[in-house]
């Protein structure tokens, strides 16, 4: 089941702290997730830690779902980084600001896992 | 070795009292001397020749001219100029980038400035800026008006501590002398507020703008600074504010310095000129204040000129920039600047149509016309709050004719006839005169023994105008004259051509001079304050405070000689 | 060895006080940092890029530091639209430097700003910025709001040492001396040091911002009952704090800068900053991420007039966000080469422009591999500057202060490494 939300990136500490790790398995735990409400994940039927797939007109990216009871039920929160951004397009009205926050996704479950930074990248190169 | 003759000019150099003979100058290495062997010759034939402009009082560098030059992408498209193979391109008319401040000054025949305004805090950042103007020698001024340790040291009377403290804040912020914004009054201004007199405590220290000057006026002596103290009036911008022009500078009067340059210098006096009780009954006050200033021979002034376009008005007082944006409705920018001083930015258009900018351009021309000895003028527009600087050969041949007043009379409003007294002026300067208001007044002010003059031994820093003076009558080919001060034939700079037929044929760093007074345990004097303030109230350490010399051009550093410390006994606590 | 008030390269806040112990040229010690920092400055010599790296076909090769100057120097100058990104945690003498090499290249230059506070900009040259140093905050503020930001992550140490717990001259009692409000769309980890929380709809905030300024201009009545969220009571509550401080303060961050109407926002903040302070003194000031993000701004600013997207193709500087912008021009295909030094925008520019920066000749000066080195052609390995290289940066509320050099390094500069690159580019001259 599709379900539509906002998508909102943005700064985390953890994502931070690793930002210079970018190969870590701790900047993954960090920056390819998806943090969002226990009752949407109900919904969508994801567990914690289980994969959602964030789509985009721009893309699609796989992350992983850590339960939120502080993000409103009608949005995701996902860290800024390359999982984020893979989704993410400009906006040609904003005088060169893309859209980074309360962006219009859908989310679904999904059984795919999430790609490593450097599988990631090469999709762009493709 | 590199030598220069500059061959038949007509030359003005006033301080050494040269008055437009034809004469040869020689140059070695820099310098001027008695006589060369085998120099590059500039026949310069019957051409002006005048030592290198001394700007006195202008904003270009740092935090505050920066935050303009953002908030206004409008002015930096104005002036856009491509790069050359040598030069780097320029933007902007009146928040101009480094490069264009460089070459503008130096196609007028300028060769050294003074930055008018700069905070200890962010003094790093005026200094990389000036590293980064190219050609012109550089001289900044520190801001104390409402800075905590002056005012806390002048509410508990201990002035050891005080002339400690300025030679301490003049060596760490590598500056040349004390600058004073609106005393007492902006700290006011970190509440919303300001004073209304000289005389009126402020709220937070208690202390008066008379009790700041005249401290700090008598800390400029002990320290033996070169430079008086150099003074943005309170309520500058507001009608009826000339009284306080005269009470400031009457504080002076009587002063004994041991200095050859007046103790006190009110800056951008067309600001502090105003008289009327509103901006409707506004009028010209050139009279009175002028008056004051050919009475006072210990103090000089300089013009703060208006002319009219659009620019962008910024002081570190900024109460004054907030109420110019409440009349204006234009964008405005403010940085107070923590234990210090503050800063506001806002752009105004000054029209010849509007009753306000008619007059405050006529009483900048009216205090030059008015002030008999031109020692104690220099031309400036407060760059950029009355124009840009570049407007220089014009207001030049504003004051040399009056033909060319009459004319600008009779197309700006009419209320200048009546309100203001410029139509009745018949003065017109001479070239003389002009060499001296432009150069010699603030070399001898700011004590450039170097600058300002072409006698042997000076900098050899000159510029060549494409202009006859014996052949020219300024009081009638005004727009000559203009044409000539816009762009030299030669700007020399050190010995080196650096503009040729108004273009820049040479760039290099210029040296930065900045003032040492320290004496005999001045520091000791200061430092448990400095540990105390620092730790509780300023949110940087105390040993990342400051400007190291990585920051500096080529640095000079002017040594003065305090009478404190270990001259005199200082009373113990 | 022990080195003191140290200056933390990570985030605008640019922390001055550290203490850092030095060991055999290695760093044994920090004190005072906060997570940020100390991964920062003690992670420094994980996964170091130890040579310059040249991709040919699927694999990198080790070449020399002048081969890979000259490499970098030819395709920067064989292109017709290079653009030069990063610059926000690298010294202010490398970027000068960056610019003098934009300008001889006939390059664009742009910085982080333009995927940050780029908006903040176009905001203040809309509406100007009312703004002050941390240490007025410090001193003086009795109102502190954080506006669509969370310092508990992005800036760990601005409430203690800046905005809310400090001590100061006229705040003797620090936190207590204070009102703490937090306004975002959800309710962040800061929330726990703030009296208040105003929960406000995603995007609402230019709706609720202007209604703030209608109640301070005293035309409450256009207000309806509820807007963004938001009670009308409740915004006509802050609305009376904020005239009623004595010294009242708005921090904001990427949650004004990035939604809705964007630098409509800002300027809306900026509006009402200043109508408030018709009643007292009230000012703003932006969460600046990288520690010299600022920095960038400044040296972009006095050197071409602009504050970033700027583009020298034509010989002049030309700014014109929406079409300099990186994001735009990668997108468009414009550029046809890109340096990227001490930066990631393989991690945080949008999907197109990462494509096209796959596509073309793409330089990296960086000491560690990221998201961007990925997609690297050329890879020169850097100095980290804050740790093995001293410098200039800007602080959030554009105070310079002079960062240290804690070691010594095998790597050179980012400011050494443009300067040779410079000098091969002028042995090709200036392109006109």
């Amino acid at each position: 089941m599709k379900r539509e939300v906002k998508l909102i990136t943005g700064r985390t500490l953890d994502q931070g702290i690793f930002i210079e790790h970018k190969h870590s398995d701790e900047y993954l735990n960090a920056a390819a997730i998806c943090r969002i409400n226990p009752k949407l994940m109900k919904e969508i039927g994801v567990d914690e830690g289980g994969g959602v797939k964030v789509i985009t007109d721009v893309a699609d990216v796989v992350v992983r779902a850590v339960g939120d009871d502080n993000i409103g039920e009608e949005m995701i929160f996902v860290p800024m980084g390359p999982w984020a951004n893979f989704v993410l397009g400009i906006d040609v009205g904003m005088a060169g600001m893309p859209s980074f926050k309360g962006v219009n996704a859908k989310i679904e479950s999904t059984d795919e896992k999430t790609p490593k930074m450097e599988e990631l990248m090469k999709r762009y190169m493709i | 070795m590199s030598e220069l003759l500059i061959k038949n000019g007509i030359v003005y150099d006033p301080l050494n009292d040269i008055c437009g003979e034809k004469k040869d100058i020689f140059v070695r290495d820099g310098k001027i001397v008695e006589e060369v062997k085998k120099p590059e010759i500039l026949d310069v034939n019957g051409l002006l020749v005048l030592p290198g402009g001394v700007e006195g009082h202008a904003h270009l560098s740092g935090s505050k001219v920066n935050a303009g030059r953002l908030m206004r992408p409008e002015d930096g498209r104005r002036g856009l100029r491509r790069k050359t193979a040598i030069t780097m391109p320029e933007s902007g008319y009146s928040v101009i980038n480094v490069y264009g401040e460089g070459y503008r000054y130096a196609r007028m025949g300028y060769t050294t400035m003074v930055e008018a305004a700069m905070p200890i805090l962010t003094a790093i950042h005026t200094h990389e800026e000036l590293r980064d103007i190219p050609i012109l020698d550089k001289l900044s001024m520190t801001l104390f008006g409402f800075n905590w340790f002056v005012m806390d040291y002048i509410r508990k009377g201990e002035m050891d501590k005080l002339a400690a403290y300025v030679a301490w804040a003049l060596k760490i912020s590598k500056g040349y002398g004390i600058k004073i914004v609106n005393p007492s009054g902006g700290e006011n201004w970190k509440w919303g507020k300001n004073v209304s007199s000289i005389d009126e405590p402020n709220i937070s220290f208690g202390v008066s703008a008379r009790e700041i000057l005249s401290s700090l006026m008598e800390v400029n002596e002990i320290l033996d600074l070169p430079h008086p103290i150099h003074v943005h009036c309170n309520r500058l911008g507001q009608p009826g504010n000339y009284d306080i022009a005269i009470d400031t500078m009457k504080i002076s009067s009587g002063f004994e310095t041991k200095r050859e340059r007046e103790p006190l210098h009110v800056t951008h006096i067309m600001f502090s000129s105003y008289g009327g009780e509103k901006w409707k009954d506004f009028e010209s006050k050139t009279d009175e204040v002028t008056k004051e200033v050919n009475s006072n021979k210990n103090a000089s002034i300089d013009l703060g000129q208006l002319m009219f376009g659009d620019t962008t008005t910024m002081t570190a007082d900024g109460a004054l920039e907030f109420a110019l944006c409440k009349l204006t409705g234009s964008k405005w920018s403010n940085s107070d600047t923590e234990m210090e001083t503050g800063g506001g930015i806002t752009p105004q258009i000054y029209s010849p149509s509007m009753p306000i900018n008619a007059i405050q351009w006529a009483i900048g021309l009216e205090s030059a016309l008015l002030v008999k000895n031109p020692y104690q003028v220099w031309l400036t527009t407060d760059h950029p709050n009355g124009a840009p600087f570049t407007t220089y050969p014009e207001v030049i041949s504003l004051l040399m004719s009056k033909d060319r007043r009459k004319k600008e009379i009779e197309r700006v409003n009419k209320v200048v006839q009546k309100r203001a007294i410029l139509s009745s002026l018949d003065r017109e300067y001479g070239w003389n005169e002009i060499a001296t208001i432009t150069r010699a007044s603030q070399a001898k002010a700011y004590q450039l023994n170097d600058k300002g003059h072409i006698g042997v031994g000076a900098d050899a820093d000159i510029a060549v105008f494409n202009i006859n003076p014996e052949e020219v009558d300024p009081s009638k080919d005004y727009e000559e004259v203009e044409r000539a001060f816009s762009a030299t034939k030669y700007t020399i700079k050190g010995g080196e051509i650096v503009v040729r037929d108004g273009e820049i044929v040479k760039v290099f760093p210029g040296k930065t001079l900045w003032t040492n007074a320290e004496f005999d345990g001045y520091y000791e004097l200061i430092e448990d304050d400095l540990k105390d303030w620092f730790s509780k109230y300023y949110t940087v350490s105390l040993s990342n405070y400051g400007v190291s010399d990585v920051y500096l051009t080529n640095p000079e550093v002017i040594k003065t000689n305090p009478k404190i410390g270990g001259r005199i006994e200082v009373p113990a606590e | 060895m022990i080195i003191e008030d140290v200056i933390c390269p990570f985030c605008g806040s640019l922390c001055d006080d550290l203490t850092v112990e030095v060991k055999d040229n290695e760093i044994a010690g920090i004190e005072n940092a906060c997570k940020l920092g100390y991964s920062k400055m003690m992670g420094y010599e994980h996964d170091r890029y130890e040579r310059p790296l040249k991709r040919v076909g699927d694999e990198f090769k080790e070449i020399s530091y002048e081969e890979s100057i000259e490499e970098a120097a030819k395709i920067l100058y064989n292109a017709k639209s290079p653009l030069l990104y990063g610059w926000a945690s690298t010294s202010c003498e490398a970027i000068e430097r960056g610019i003098e090499l934009a300008v001889k290249i006939g390059g664009v230059i742009d910085q982080t700003a333009t995927v940050c506070h780029g908006p903040t900009v176009l905001g203040t040259q809309e509406v100007g910025k009312p703004s002050c140093t941390l240490g007025e905050v410090k001193n003086r503020a009795d109102l502190v709001i954080y506006w669509g930001c969370n310092p508990f992550h992005a800036h760990p140490r601005h409430a203690e040492r800046y905005s809310t717990f400090t001590k100061g001259y006229f705040t003797k009692k620090g936190r207590t001396d204070r009102k703490i409000v937090l306004v975002d769309i959800r309710k962040t980890d800061t929330e726990g040091i703030c009296d208040r929380f105003i929960q406000i709809e995603p995007g609402s905030d230019y709706k609720i911002l202007t209604s703030l300024i209608a109640i301070v201009m005293g035309k409450e009545e256009s207000i309806p009952e509820e807007i963004g969220g938001v009670k009308k009571e409740e915004l006509l509550g802050l609305a009376e704090e904020m005239k009623h401080a004595n010294f009242g303060m708005v921090f904001f961050g990427m949650g004004v800068t990035m939604t809705g109407p964007k630098y409509k926002n800002i300027a809306a903040l900026e509006r009402l900053v200043r109508e408030l302070n018709r009643h007292t003194k009230f000012s703003l000031m932006p969460m600046r991420g990288h520690y010299n993000v600022a920095g960038a701004g400044a040296v972009f600013t006095w050197r071409t007039g602009f504050p970033y997207a700027v583009d020298f193709r034509r010989g002049y500087p030309y700014y014109n966000p929406g079409e300099t912008t990186s994001n735009d021009l990668l997108t468009r295909e414009e550029v046809d080469a890109m340096l990227v030094v001490a930066s990631d925008p393989g991690a945080h520019f949008v999907n197109s422009s990462v494509r096209r920066m796959a596509k073309i000749p793409l330089i990296v000066m960086d000491p560690h591999p990221s998201a961007t080195s990925e997609l690297a052609d050329l890879i020169i390995p850097t100095a980290i500057s804050g740790v093995e290289m001293d410098g200039t940066a800007y602080r959030m509320d554009d105070v310079p202060i002079r960062f240290k050099k804690l070691i010594d390094s095998k790597f050179k500069s980012d400011f050494e490494i443009i300067g040779d690159i410079i000098e091969k580019i002028e042995k090709r001259g200036v392109k006109d």
